[in-house]
């Protein structure tokens, strides 16, 4: 499968801001209590927006190929970013730790459950997203072809 | 240039898709900033000023005194559920029974003081000895001790005083139980042992 340069650009913007969300979720999910605004641990709310994610992705990448790896791309992205946030008081300014041993071992453990939910909801996001680009495109070739016989 | 023209053509999905992941790059940043604050906030409350001593009245009663203040620093305020403090004598020659207590005191959660942002809050505490028992364990100590050829008084004893205080820090509730491993974030735990200081 061979990319252009505009393909590549276009999957790591869209990498980056399908990310974002992955990571609050991630984030709000480990720390309801501080998150603002928090999902309260919600599963239905976490998998609405994890299909929201996926729309970007599905609406604007043509190949359906692409879109599906660039699910599994943000959430990867997403899960990361989450980690950085989840040790910036210790990583960023030398805190001293707050909670228990087993720091990164609790954030797996309480959260890599949602990567199921997220690359699941990534994926219908990505076919709905691709059903309203197909929808639009549709209605935009009708339209022309209606202007022409008019 | 030809992303550029795509974006041009689809501006208002494009507008709706940046502006669903500013909302959250937004909320990313924000959250991680206040968990940055209260951790931070876990450094910087403490304890100091703490002082005591020990006098005889004229009337021939012991009286230990204690006092000492939380300084919370930070943008949050601690609502205390526990507050306590002990005197107590060490005594290493009376085997079993080699802890004296001298005086204490508890606050539970049913009065629990809250320590506003950015200030302090003090803590006095006083205590009239007059259990017998007491007394007289103390006097026991102050004999054997004086027989070893040393020199100690009701005044002079080595009184060990002790303060805990646990608090949640802000308004970042959480369930206590289910959501056990929240509990050391938001839970405040200051002690103080006036050995560390000797």
């Amino acid at each position: 499968m061979k990319m252009t340069s505009d393909e590549v650009v276009k999957t790591l913007l869209l990498m980056v801001m399908s990310g974002i969300p992955v990571a609050f979720m991630s984030f709000d999910f480990m720390y309801p209590n501080i998150s603002t605004p928090s999902m309260e641990k919600n599963l239905l709310v976490l998998f609405l927006v994890s299909i929201l994610a996926g729309l970007g992705p599905g609406y604007f990448l043509k190949r359906t190929s692409t879109a599906m790896m660039n699910v599994i791309l943000y959430v990867a992205f997403g899960y990361a970013l989450a980690v950085v946030l989840y040790s910036a008081p210790y990583s960023l300014y030398d805190l001293e730790l707050v909670l228990p041993s087993f720091y990164y071992a609790i954030f797996f453990r309480y959260t890599v459950i949602l990567l199921f939910l997220f690359v699941l909801g990534g994926f219908m996001g990505v076919v709905f997203g691709q059903l309203v680009r197909d929808s639009i495109s549709r209605e935009e070739t009708r339209f022309s072809w209606t202007k022409r016989d008019e | 240039m030809r992303l550029w023209k795509s974006v041009r053509r689809h501006w208002f999905s494009v507008m709706l898709y940046t502006a669903f992941s500013v909302f959250f790059l937004a909320a990313s940043l924000l959250s991680a900033a206040t968990y940055v604050h209260v951790v931070d906030a876990h450094e910087r409350i403490h304890l100091e000023e703490a002082s005591h001593s020990a006098s005889i009245l004229p009337n021939g009663t012991l009286l230990i005194t204690f006092s000492i203040e939380i300084a919370n620093p930070t943008r949050y305020d601690v609502s205390l559920y526990t507050v306590s403090w002990e005197a107590v004598v060490f005594n290493g020659t009376s085997g079993p029974t080699w802890i004296i207590p001298v005086a204490s005191e508890y606050r539970g959660s049913s009065e629990s003081p809250l320590v506003p942002a950015g200030s302090d809050m003090a803590f006095s505490y006083s205590s009239h000895v007059t259990d017998p028992l007491t007394l007289h364990r103390l006097k026991g100590y102050i004999n054997y001790t004086v027989s070893q050829g040393g020199s100690v008084t009701l005044e002079t004893l080595p009184y060990v005083h002790g303060f805990t205080a646990y608090g949640w820090l802000g308004d970042f509730e959480h369930e206590y139980l289910r959501e056990f491993y929240l509990n050391d974030l938001a839970r405040i735990t200051l002690d103080y042992d006036s050995r560390w200081y000797a």
